[in-house]
């Protein structure tokens, strides 16, 4: 009977139909999120740190931080599947874990919105869930149809600038290539910060010299919009600052091109044009 | 300068150049097998280069060693260590290191094995008094003690070989009590009555006059006289030589006649 | 030193039979003889073998090269030195390792020529670490303790720099590397690192062995030690060049992991006594059994996820480095 079954296993994959995964072990918010959108939420047993935050997988067992995954942990919650995003690591990790037999996909897909439907498209096809991927693929088009309405209609682009704490207290700015970036272009808005690359600690100056119209923040960050203006040396002159323009966003729906970032920057796309 | 027998060890016009100044000038001597040969004079007169040269740790701008004929350049460590042994001035005192395996160091450089090297050093602990301390941690030991296991460490280095070695003391007696210098010079005596030769650099006059057959005076990096003890040990000489009075107390019963020196007038 | 050489296999068994995956006796012996290349039957079946000897093993034989790589070239720095607070990592040689495996990694080159790049970049970085040190020391003599833990600090915070403006500018994917491989670990080791570390591990203890004798002559001196006959300039350079190469390979593979090149020639020290013929061995054995129980923790402790496993070694080494600060003779040899 084992062996039956044994074979009949094997040749599944041949005949294209996959037995749905009854455990599955994944890293990175957007990816968890993903696989809970496709209600298979209920079959992920194990998650990264990041994904924690996803109200659906909450408290459930903790492989680590995404990119220096254990391959005994992760085998040690006896996925049948193992999904990760492409921030995933080491990668001798991955190999590890692929080479006990486990099947490992890695999410990849472009850093932008248009991404987002090409991994909703490969969880999808993975779970076995295509139609709930089509359908959650055509929301998050319509969002971003209606994302690109609201942009168009307001031609004026502000400039705004998105701070990130950055491991302990130090907020930094977000420059060119980084998520950061291409969300706030996708909102409509032009980045202050264009003139670098990658996160970099703003001085009270080079504030002045930029002067953002709005500022962006993550709202996990517990001071108020008055007391995170008056604590960043250089906000409080800038037009941002005066104007108390402090948008808060969940930053892992944000930064993290899952099936909900078209939605935030629906959000923020919408505060610009009503300020 | 020794004439007879020829010299183990033999210094030839050495000249140390160090900062512009001449810390050796032309200094030329010899130490004979058989012989303690003291080298004293002021401070800063060069006593230490001297012996830093003679046992290889500098090499001389002008003049040349030889070590029982041959260039000393030309010996490699170890066998240099076989047949010249140094005691320096200051010496680290380590801790974790027993007396017994800090004197067994001095085999290192020999090729015999393990249990040849712990006899020689058991033989240098008795012969130093030092038997009671050799399982003491180096670290525990007062300054005294320590300096006597370095000697016996230097002793063991050339203890017991086909040939006489030499052997450098820089000050070994400097932390001793009376009792102790006596006696760690009486031994130095004793290693060159069995053949070895003996070079001590020294401040105490007396025992100078007591143990050494021969005398080097140096100042200045010069080597002002070089002769046998009794005739080089006079209080003019040393005056002249260390720039204070020098005077001989004789004590014509007991036979006995100690130098003393006295503050100079400048003071 | 028999219980030495007893501990380290018994550790190593027991790390080999825990872990994330919990294994029962019949499924490690099956796993045991199953062998490394034992192909998965029952894809729904836990695949014991394949954790076994594809992850479970390399990593505590890569915990077990490591760790005795890094006591070594700490005992054998110690000896050098003439000071018993020398650990890599505290002296800045680590720090110079991870500065040449990062720049290793910057580039992309991590898998040139065949993988044997990656630690002769980090055994440059640790040599050329060694080298400013002594600058900064003049010639190990002079200065003692303050001078060599200072002289540690400023290369520590030298590197450190040099460390962070290359991880600042690294790209995404260079710093994906990049990211474990600072935090320390003994994570994703394979046979073939394992095989690496192994050649250097031999090169290195071969050298410092034919030291031992030399290391105990330092403890005179450094004069004093070439009156006794070493080839001193000879000698304090194989000393360097080795213990550089161990630190380099040890660093290239499993990151900046301190401590264990502090505390382990230390406690050897105490059990078997000054002599470098059993500091050295001693060192390796007790090194190597450290790392494997630190990492045995480090995979246990918060699993399915892991603890960097220098966390663990510095919360164990960090209040014994403390404890050895008090000691008066762990300032006595400070000439």
């Amino acid at each position: 009977m084992r062996l039956l079954a044994a074979l009949l296993f094997a040749t599944l994959p041949l005949t294209g139909v996959r037995a749905e995964p009854q455990r599955i072990v994944t890293a990175g918010a957007a990816v968890t999120e993903i696989v809970c959108a496709l209600g298979a939420g209920d079959r992920i047993v194990a998650v990264d740190t990041s994904s924690q935050r996803v109200p659906e997988v909450r408290g459930k067992p903790d492989i680590g931080y995404v990119r220096t995954l254990g391959a005994e942990g992760v085998l040690s919650q006896k996925p049948d599947l193992v999904l990760v995003s492409d921030e995933a690591g080491p990668p001798p990790v991955l190999e590890q874990i692929r080479a006990a037999g486990t099947p490992l996909v890695v999410v990849a897909g472009e850093k932008s919105l248009e991404g987002v439907a090409a991994r909703i498209q490969t969880v999808a096809q993975t779970l076995g869930r295509e139609e709930e991927g089509a359908s959650l693929v055509t929301r998050a088009n319509s969002e971003l149809a209606a994302l690109q309405k609201v942009v168009l209609s307001h031609p004026e682009k502000p400039t705004v600038i998105f701070l990130h704490a950055r491991g302990g207290n130090n907020l930094m700015a977000a420059g060119t290539n980084t998520a950061a970036h291409t969300m706030i272009e996708a909102c409509g808005a032009r980045n202050a910060c264009a003139g670098f690359e990658g996160y970099k600690p703003l001085s009270a100056e080079a504030f002045a010299a930029l002067a953002p119209e709005g500022v962006i923040v993550s709202e996990s960050i517990v001071a108020t919009d008055a007391e995170l203006i008056s604590s960043v040396p250089g906000l409080a002159a800038t037009p941002a600052g005066r104007n108390g323009r402090v948008i808060r966003v969940d930053d892992a729906a944000f930064l993290g091109f899952g099936p909900r970032s078209a939605s935030a920057a629906l959000q923020v796309a919408a505060r610009f044009s009503n300020p | 300068m020794s004439t007879n027998p020829p010299a183990l060890l033999e210094a030839e016009s050495l000249t140390l150049v160090r900062d512009g100044r001449r810390i050796l000038d032309g200094v030329s001597l010899g130490v004979a097998p058989g012989r303690v040969l003291a080298v004293i004079g002021p401070n800063g007169a060069g006593k230490s280069s001297l012996l830093a040269v003679l046992s290889g740790w500098w090499s001389p701008d002008e003049g040349r060693v030889l070590l029982d004929g041959w260039n000393l350049g030309d010996f490699d460590a170890a066998g240099r260590a076989r047949r010249c042994a140094v005691m320096r001035q200051e010496n680290v005192r380590p801790s974790g290191l027993a007396v017994l395996e800090a004197v067994e160091l001095g085999g290192l450089a020999r090729a015999a094995g393990a249990e040849e090297a712990r006899d020689i050093a058991w033989e240098m602990l008795r012969r130093m008094d030092l038997e009671a301390l050799a399982a003491r941690d180096c670290s525990r030991l007062s300054g005294g003690e320590w300096q006597r296991v370095v000697f016996a460490r230097a002793v063991a280095q050339i203890w017991n070989q086909s040939r006489p070695g030499v052997v450098l003391l820089d000050e070994p007696v400097s932390s001793l009590d009376p009792a102790h210098q006596h006696s760690l010079l009486a031994e130095a005596r004793r290693l060159a009555r069995d053949g070895h030769a003996v070079l001590a650099v020294l401040h105490d006059l007396n025992l100078t006059a007591q143990y050494a057959d021969e005398v080097a005076l140096m100042s200045e990096g010069r080597l002002r006289a070089c002769g046998p003890a009794a005739d080089l040990m006079q209080p003019d000489v040393l005056s002249e030589i260390y720039g204070c009075p020098v005077a001989a107390l004789v004590d014509p019963k007991r036979g006995l006649r100690s130098l003393v020196s006295l503050p100079s007038a400048k003071v | 030193m028999v219980w030495l050489a007893v501990l380290l296999p018994a550790a190593m068994l027991l790390a080999a039979a825990t872990g994330a995956v919990v294994f029962n006796a019949s499924d490690l012996w099956s796993a045991l003889t199953a062998g490394p290349g034992a192909v998965v039957t029952d894809p729904t079946a836990t695949n014991f073998a394949a954790i076994l000897w594809g992850i479970r093993l390399p990593r505590v034989i890569l915990a077990a090269l490591v760790g005795a790589a890094l006591a070594l070239a700490g005992a054998a720095v110690q000896g050098l030195f003439r000071n018993p607070l020398a650990d890599p990592g505290l002296i800045g040689v680590s720090a110079g390792a991870a500065v040449g495996a990062v720049v290793c990694f910057l580039f992309g080159w991590q898998g040139l020529w065949g993988g044997w790049l990656l630690p002769l970049m980090a055994f440059v970085g640790s040599l050329l670490s060694v080298l400013l040190l002594r600058a900064f020391n003049t010639g190990f003599e002079a200065g003692g303790t303050a001078k060599l833990i200072l002289a540690g600090v400023a290369l520590n915070a030298l590197l450190g720099s040099v460390l962070g403006f290359v991880l600042y500018s690294a790209s995404d994917s260079a710093l994906r590397s990049m990211t474990f491989w600072t935090l320390g670990g003994c994570g994703g080791a394979n046979w073939l690192q394992n095989g690496f570390l192994a050649v250097f591990f031999v090169a290195g203890a071969v050298v410092l062995g034919r030291h031992a004798r030399a290391l105990d002559a330092l403890q005179l001196g450094e004069v004093q030690a070439a009156d006794l006959g070493v080839s001193i300039h000879r000698v304090r350079g194989e000393i360097i060049v080795a213990s550089a190469l161990l630190v380099g390979a040890a660093t290239a593979f499993a990151g900046v992991i301190g401590f264990i090149g502090l505390v382990a020639p230390h406690m050897v020290r105490l059990l078997l006594g000054g002599l470098h013929r059993w500091i050295l061995p001693g060192s390796v054995l007790l090194g190597a059994t450290l790392l494997v129980l630190a990492d045995l923790g480090a995979r246990t402790l918060v699993a399915p996820a892991e603890l960097a496993v220098g966390i663990l070694t510095a919360a164990a080494g960090a209040p014994f480095f403390l404890w050895l600060l008090r000691r008066p003779s762990s300032w006595s040899a400070t000439r």
